[in-house]
């Protein structure tokens, strides 16, 4: 069976290059494939740097959520990059969190 | 009237006068008298003519008073302290002393009126409760160079002279009395330039009551004597001036005037150092910039630079952080004040021996499919225990990361200036370059996804968390590839990444587990709070180019048609076999004909045939002659494209190489078609349809 399928999100008027990948050769995988695809390139993202309080059991795809209290805006990012750092200040130890994120903005193609 | 006092000399006290003759600004000790000389008074208390020989270096004797009127001063005192106690604890004197027969000024400095040798005698008189008290004393009175010497030849007490008169004393019982002679020379005299700075004395006090009948107090009296006048006859003081310390040199030649004082000047004369004026003589203070020179002149031993540092203290834990920089960053959330710390130290544990760290940092991005740590140990020779993939771990609170050794560094900028650095990967590196093997295959039957990646990893190492799939036969090929590039690439297929967990473990997730448009509904996984958790946040925006409609394919679509080919029998010219090759592929086609009635095709069925060709490969594609069925195999000669695709029955195929993409192949494949069984007549030209069926 041959694999060919278009995957399309919103208005669909905005075609990519096609992805050829011999080893999609189930349909199901080529609409994961397909969905993922257009999670990265169908909307405009921002990529966001925090430092945050020491977490343990943080990964890299998790859905982290942000509230902003200055804008009271409540925004969710997936966690693209995570690192843990210790040091000594002092007598004492700081230990934080930084995130790199990925968060899609209201703008969809 | 120089009077030269003679004593019992031994022979041995010969030479020991000039050794045991005090140095210049030294504390004055007794010596032993039995060895400064002998005096054995026979027949009790020596008069005049028996007295004391004194010589210069030269052993010529010198007359006292060739000195003694320049630097000398007497003073003597009758102290009835000690040996006196009138009444019930009151006491009080009163006391006129006089000379017999010569005038001693009691307690004048200056000089005295008394010859060496000569008697003096004085009476003493004290009055208590009415009574008066009175005694007389008698001595002889001995000079010499620049001391004195008296010796002592009674006291007779009660004995009151005519002058006094009144009341004789009440109790006439005897009592001792105490003459306390002290004796004050000139050590020095400090001119500069002929002008007088100052003087230098010495007082020497010998209390009767430890004198009287004994031989102890004429060391000390012949000691004090001994002193020269000494005469600064050059000071010179050159030297530089630091912010904080003088290093003054000073050089001191001293002189006398007498023989003797030359035999002293020789133990004195001689260049003084003094390092600092501002600190006493013998301690140097050792500062920063003074070791600092030191070491750039001298080449000390390593040891000894261990040791100054150790007991200097020098800048090096100055050097080792920046205590700006630790004060500096104290972490608060946004909307608090409050720092957020913790007290528990970082550590690391290899082979069951925990290294304490001064700082850790542990991180991974979804690019990598492993976590990385670099650590910053506290005793640097810590790092001789992380040999090259050793595994150990790195204990965060309530989380535990595994690590292999990846690297690490050692920096010596000074003896205690050292640092050591230990960088580590999760093992799952193992997997990856530069440490996996690489291997080279092409899976020549349909295999699953998961089977692939077990055959790679071994069971159970990773978690595959997405589809699962079958991949025909010669699709999937790798060509000197580790297995970790392998399984990225099969992630991939289906939109998914590998990640790590940080027990080394990977997993296989879609780089999207929540598809975007569905966020707003989705539960977070973390969530996080200015008041609480964010200690900073900065975003960046960018303007990509959208994209909302993607077509996926297996392989490049190719020109879709139908062709059929004539196979003449070798026999009867005018039979034959028709193949018809339907692109794309469907059984149900039938064949026409231009021709009269005399032609004609009738419909054999689905057959297939295997062919072996050799084939070239440009830009990762080929052709074969007839439509590919199925794969039967592959050969490539010399460079391996690992596997090919290609949509069903057709001629092109591309090859599955990630990176090389030209190559000879030698293909057998399996080509299908529908036969037909055509024919015509002699010399016939026909022209056959291939067309639908009906």
């Amino acid at each position: 069976m041959t694999i060919d399928i278009f995957v399309v999100r919103g208005a669909g008027d905005r075609r990519g290059e096609d992805v050829v990948d011999p080893l999609v050769s189930a349909l199901p995988v080529a609409i994961q494939r397909g969905r993922n695809e257009l999670d990265g390139l169908s909307s405009a993202p921002q990529t966001v740097s925090a430092e945050t309080v020491y977490r343990p059991g943080v990964r890299t795809g998790q859905l982290a959520r942000f509230c902003d209290s200055q804008s009271g805006s409540r925004t969710m990012a997936k966690i693209m990059g995570v690192t843990h750092e210790v040091r000594k200040v002092g007598d004492s130890v700081q230990i934080s969190t930084t995130l790199r994120l990925r968060r899609p903005t209201d703008y969809y193609a | 009237m120089a009077t030269v006092l003679q004593d019992t000399f031994t022979g041995a006290a010969d030479t020991a006068l000039l050794d045991h003759a005090p140095d210049i600004g030294s504390a004055w000790t007794a010596p032993d008298a039995s060895a400064w000389f002998s005096y054995n008074p026979s027949g009790g208390p020596k008069l005049d003519g028996a007295g004391l020989l004194v010589y210069d270096s030269d052993w010529q004797a010198v007359t006292p008073d060739q000195v003694i009127s320049d630097v000398c001063s007497v003073t003597t005192t009758l102290d009835f302290s000690d040996v006196m106690d009138v009444g019930n604890g009151g006491f009080g004197y009163s006391s006129a002393i006089q000379h017999l027969g010569h005038s001693l000024d009691i307690p004048t400095l200056g000089t005295p009126d008394a010859q060496s040798g000569e008697v003096v005698q004085c009476y003493g008189i004290a009055t208590d409760y009415g009574a008066t008290w009175g005694w007389k004393l008698s001595f002889v009175y001995y000079s010499y160079v620049a001391g004195s010497l008296v010796d002592f030849l009674s006291i007779d007490d009660n004995a009151l002279p005519d002058l006094i008169t009144g009341d004789q004393p009440a109790v006439a019982a005897p009592f001792s009395c105490a003459l306390k002679v002290e004796f004050t020379a000139i050590e020095a005299i400090v001119y500069v330039d002929d002008v007088e700075l100052g003087r230098v004395t010495r007082t020497v006090s010998v209390p009767t009551s430890e004198a009287v009948g004994s031989t102890l107090w004429r060391p000390a009296l012949r000691s004090f004597g001994a002193f020269p006048l000494l005469r600064i006859d050059e000071l010179v003081i050159d030297g530089s001036e630091e912010a904080t310390h003088r290093h003054v040199h000073a050089s001191i030649s001293l002189s006398g005037g007498s023989a003797l004082i030359a035999a002293v000047r020789r133990t004195v004369e001689q260049e003084l150092v003094i390092e600092d004026f501002g600190v006493e003589e013998g301690e140097v203070v050792l500062d920063g910039s003074f070791l600092a020179e030191l070491e750039q002149e001298v080449v000390l031993a390593y040891h000894l630079l261990e040791l100054v540092e150790q007991e200097i203290v020098l800048d090096s834990e100055i050097l080792d952080v920046d205590v700006i920089e630790q004060e500096v960053v104290v972490l608060y959330p946004i909307l608090s004040g409050e720092p957020v710390q913790i007290t528990a130290a970082p550590t690391a544990v290899i082979r069951g021996q925990v290294v304490p760290l001064e700082s850790a940092s542990v991180a991974i991005d979804e690019e990598q499919s492993a976590w990385v740590c670099e650590l910053s140990l506290v005793d640097p020779l810590h790092h001789g225990l992380f040999g090259p993939d050793d595994v150990f771990t790195v204990n965060l609170p309530g989380e535990d990361y595994a690590f292999i050794v990846d690297s690490k560094s050692f920096d010596r900028r000074g003896q205690v200036d050292r640092s050591a650095v230990v960088s580590g990967i999760s093992p799952s590196a193992r997997f990856a370059a530069p440490r996996a093997k690489k291997i080279s295959r092409t899976w020549g039957s349909a295999v699953l996804v998961t089977d692939a990646v077990e055959e790679l990893f071994g069971t159970g190492v990773v978690d595959w968390q997405v589809l699962n799939w079958s991949i025909p036969a010669f699709r999937l090929g790798v060509e000197s590839q580790t297995p970790m590039d392998v399984l990225q690439r099969l992630a991939q297929a289906p939109g998914a990444v590998v990640d790590c967990e940080p027990n080394g473990g990977l997993r296989v997730r879609y780089a999207f587990p929540v598809a975007v448009p569905q966020y707003a509904s989705a539960a977070p996984d973390q969530e996080y709070f200015d008041a609480e958790h964010n200690f900073s946040v900065s975003e960046r925006g960018v303007t990509p180019q959208l994209v909302n409609r993607l077509r996926i394919l297996d392989v490049q679509p190719g020109a879709a048609r139908d062709s059929i080919e004539f196979e003449q029998d070798k026999v009867r010219f005018t039979r034959g076999r028709l193949r018809v090759f339907p692109q794309p592929w469907r059984e149900e086609v039938r064949v026409e004909h231009t021709s009269d009635a005399r032609v004609s095709a009738t419909a054999i069925g689905v057959e297939t045939e295997e062919l072996t060709e050799t084939v070239e490969v440009i830009a990762g594609k080929g052709s074969v002659s007839k439509p590919i069925y199925q794969v039967v195999s592959l050969e490539w000669l010399f460079r391996n494209l690992t596997g090919v695709a290609f949509e069903t029955d057709a001629r092109e195929f591309s090859t599955t190489h990630p990176t090389e993409k030209e190559s000879l192949l030698v293909i057998t494949y399996r080509t299908r078609f529908v036969a037909f069984k055509a024919a015509a007549f002699r010399d016939a030209e026909v022209q056959f349809l291939v067309k639908e069926a009906v």
